[in-house]
């Protein structure tokens, strides 16, 4: 075989193919000597979302909700006590419970699954006028298809060829190289774990207490809720209510702002067919004052599979 | 599908995988496969526009058989296929701003009309390079009517050069003369062509996705709210960043463009020559965006009269080529004055002839740093909102302060460092020569092979945050 392609003599002839060799060296250098980014965990979250959004299996335990949910959830931890159980978060960031949201969530249920759940945390915001709007959910579903197919199949190549800037070289050559206190870990299953290494348990207070301002729990929207719980527990779905566990300085403004009354929202759920669940916020701690810490986010889901295979499962 | 996406990478490793193999066949098989691919590649943004493209296609096609045929009906046949093609560009880019300008007209006169409101929704939709392949169809029945060019009797052949994929949404705007006897013959491409192609893919998005995609963060945040600073640096440097963002964007997209073309064995028109390296405004205009620029020549300014008119005459078709030149860019006053005012350096500079005389003094430097100040400036007309947006960023830039009253943010910082990249290409780069530095040849090569690697690897690890290219929208 003539190999003239690794003779330098004939390097004019093959200059298309040469390319590769160095392409390869180069790219080995940048990617090794590549400065700390936080641009592989945003690929990693894009990831994430599109594959929640656009995943069409079905499962026994649906679990819908805002960030307190998807960041408070882990339907690994879930499976520890529900063994064998198909389980998926779909809880999205300031999500509230449009037609659209209970339908998704409806699309994932089961109905053939002996044991169908659907767990609904509902917080105030999530019965609002901004909750019900969905921007988060609704924007990822407006994904394009090369999107999706670059965060379905092109993943790994993405974050091996994540970029820079000519700053964080800068940085990285000073010794200033990119850190964060707060680490987020996207789990299969739709969990988002979330650490903050300096708690600051009252730095989301600020941002609620301006959110409800002409945002109010609309009994519209609860409405809608009580109605999906009524038309799921008619087709045999077991509908579990709960108001995910946060701070008491949050449960204090949110009862004082947004017009939610969780004795009363509890009770119609109740009659409308579905089932409440109360959780000790106590047992729990928050790493900004609204969203659960990684090891609480496992007791918290630890604890709603025992009540609900101690309450919905074996009373069956 | 854009140039500076995944799929684009997925798409043309499948097209050029068996391109090779088809282009060994029959001839006619190639056309088809080329026609496929492109309309792939322009279905993928929406596939219901594709019939636009059959549709403005299919009548410069048989308009071009007709006019063939029957020569003693062509004037008529070439209006019919003009209105047609004028007819789609208009319903698309401009029926909603001349409509808003007529109620806007009668308003004064206190009757209200709702012709927008009206105005069926896909018309709110502007096809993605609807004047490139509108203007390259008509030239198409123009030269035939000319009697310059032989019409196809082939219609794959026809859309083949029509829809070829690296050109169809962002030009160069290429000749059916040019490319139609291309397409005759599939050429195997030799390896210094290939290396060629190459190189210019990895220029292009060198200037798109590293230059362009860089600068814009920089540019996006000053015109995101304009009355944020006044200061007169402060939109020196984003006007310089826009101006080179524009430049890197779509000469950018021109390279790969030709670039992948040479692959396939065709070839394409350089499209941009350094313009801001020009020591006068004609000089400008034969280096910037050439093909449109001589499209225009050939087919406004020249059937006007060109300058065989009178020198009056010759100024007045300037003129009206140069608004029509802004105006194809979009349904704007903005870009009508934008042509306007480059239409008033053209007829300053052939009036006093100041670049000749700077010449003469031996201060062309002199004269590039103005013609430069002075598109710049034609550049705010072209990047504003509003008529009075740039009205107020031309005011912090003339009249001179030295306020600082702006933070300097990453985007600023990062916008600097590309614009002092790009002006030491331009300036720098391409006039030294490796094979001034190299003299042996196989060294020259090594080097050459090993900064193209460079190159695409400084590309790929810096690249700015992907943005859609700016001339899709024109």
């Amino acid at each position: 075989m003539h190999l003239s392609i690794f003779n330098f003599k004939n390097i004019g002839k093959e200059r298309f193919l040469w390319i590769i060799p160095f392409l390869l060296l180069f790219i080995g250098v940048f990617h090794y000597c590549a400065p700390k980014t936080d641009e592989k965990r945003v690929i990693e979250n894009n990831s994430f979302w599109k594959k929640k959004t656009f995943d069409k299996k079905k499962y026994d335990v649906v679990i819908g909700g805002d960030s307190r949910v998807y960041r408070g959830i882990s339907p690994g931890a879930m499976q520890t006590v529900l063994k064998g159980f198909r389980i998926i978060n779909f809880g999205y960031g300031s999500a509230g419970y449009s037609d659209h949201m209970l339908s998704e969530i409806d699309k994932r249920i089961d109905y053939k699954s002996s044991h169908k759940i659907v767990v609904l945390g509902i917080t105030p915001l999530t019965l609002t006028h901004e909750g019900v709007m969905n921007y988060h959910m609704e924007f990822d579903m407006k994904t394009k298809p090369e999107e999706l197919i670059e965060m379905f199949y092109f993943k790994k190549v993405l974050q091996f060829f994540a970029p820079f800037t000519v700053k964080q070289v800068w940085d990285k050559m000073r010794g200033k190289e990119f850190s964060t206190s707060f680490h987020q870990e996207y789990i299969p299953g739709g969990w988002v774990a979330s650490t903050e290494d300096k708690p600051w348990p009252e730095s989301a207070l600020k941002s609620y207490s301006t959110r409800f301002i002409d945002n109010q729990v609309d009994e519209k929207n609860i409405q809608r809720v009580l109605d999906q719980v009524k038309s799921w527990t008619e087709e045999g779905v077991i509908v579990v209510g709960m108001r995910p566990p946060t701070t008491h300085k949050m449960v204090e403004l949110e009862d004082s702002l947004s017009g939610y009354n969780e004795i009363d929202i509890k009770t119609r759920f109740i009659n409308s067919g579905g089932c409440w669940f109360d959780f000790n916020i106590d047992d729990y701690s928050s790493f900004d004052g609204s969203h659960l810490q990684r090891e609480s986010a496992v007791k918290f889901s630890t604890d709603l599979a025992n009540k609900i295979k101690t309450n919905c499962l074996e009373k069956q | 599908m854009l140039f500076n996406s995944l799929i684009f990478f997925v798409f043309a490793t499948v097209f050029f995988s068996f391109f090779w193999i088809v282009k060994k066949q029959k001839i006619q098989l190639a056309w088809i496969y080329i026609v496929v691919f492109s309309f792939i590649f322009y279905g993928w943004w929406d596939w219901r526009f594709l019939f636009l493209i059959l549709g403005s296609g299919l009548i410069d096609f048989f308009a071009g058989w007709m006019i063939y045929k029957h020569r003693k009906f062509r004037n008529p046949l070439l209006i019919l296929s003009l209105l047609a093609n004028l007819g789609i560009l208009f319903s698309f880019k401009y029926s909603k701003f001349i409509f808003s300008q007529i109620e806007a007209l009668f308003s004064y006169f206190d009757v209200t009309l709702h012709l927008t409101k009206n105005l069926p929704a896909f018309l709110s939709i502007l096809p993605i390079g609807i004047s490139f392949y509108t203007f390259q169809s008509m030239s198409y029945t123009i030269d035939v009517y000319k009697g310059n060019l032989k019409p196809t009797k082939n219609i794959f052949k026809f859309f083949a050069f029509l829809s070829m994929f690296p050109q169809l949404v962002a030009g160069p705007i290429v000749r059916s003369r040019t490319l139609l006897p291309q397409l005759e013959k599939m050429r195997q491409t030799n390896e210094v062509e290939r290396w060629h192609g190459l190189q210019l893919i990895a220029f292009g998005y060198f200037k798109k996705v590293l230059l362009a995609d860089n600068l814009a963060p920089m540019v996006n945040t000053a015109f995101a709210d304009i009355h944020q600073t006044s200061s007169t640096i402060y939109w020196w440097m984003t006007m310089l960043g826009f101006a080179f963002q524009i430049y890197c964007d779509f000469s950018g997209y021109s390279d790969i463009a030709r670039g992948l073309a040479k692959i396939m064995g065709f070839h394409f028109k350089m499209n941009f020559d350094h313009p801001y390296l020009s020591g006068s405004f004609k000089e400008f205009w034969q280096r910037w965006h050439i093909s449109l620029s001589t499209w225009f020549r050939d087919y406004v300014y020249i059937p006007l009269g060109g300058s065989r008119k009178g020198k009056f005459r010759s100024h007045l078709n300037m003129w009206i080529t140069m608004v029509v030149s802004g105006f194809w860019h979009g349904a704007s006053w903005n870009f009508v004055i934008w042509g306007w005012l480059h239409a008033l350096y053209l007829s300053l500079e052939r009036w006093s002839k100041w670049p000749k005389r700077l010449s003469k003094l031996n201060l062309k430097w002199l004269a590039v740093i103005l013609v430069m100040f002075q598109v710049t400036l034609a550049w705010v007309f072209f990047r504003a909102q509003t008529f009075s947006d740039a009205i107020t960023i031309l005011k912090n830039m003339l009249w001179f302060n030295t306020n600082v009253d702006f933070k300097i943010t990453d985007d600023i910082r990062n916008g600097f460092y590309f614009i002092l990249l790009a002006l030491s290409i331009e300036y720098v780069f391409y006039r030294i020569k490796i094979r001034h530095i190299f003299k042996n040849e196989l060294h020259r090569r090594i080097a050459e092979v090993a900064l193209i690697a460079l190159m695409i690897t400084i590309t790929i690890f810096l690249r700015g945050k992907g943005h859609a290219f700016i001339y899709f929208q024109f």
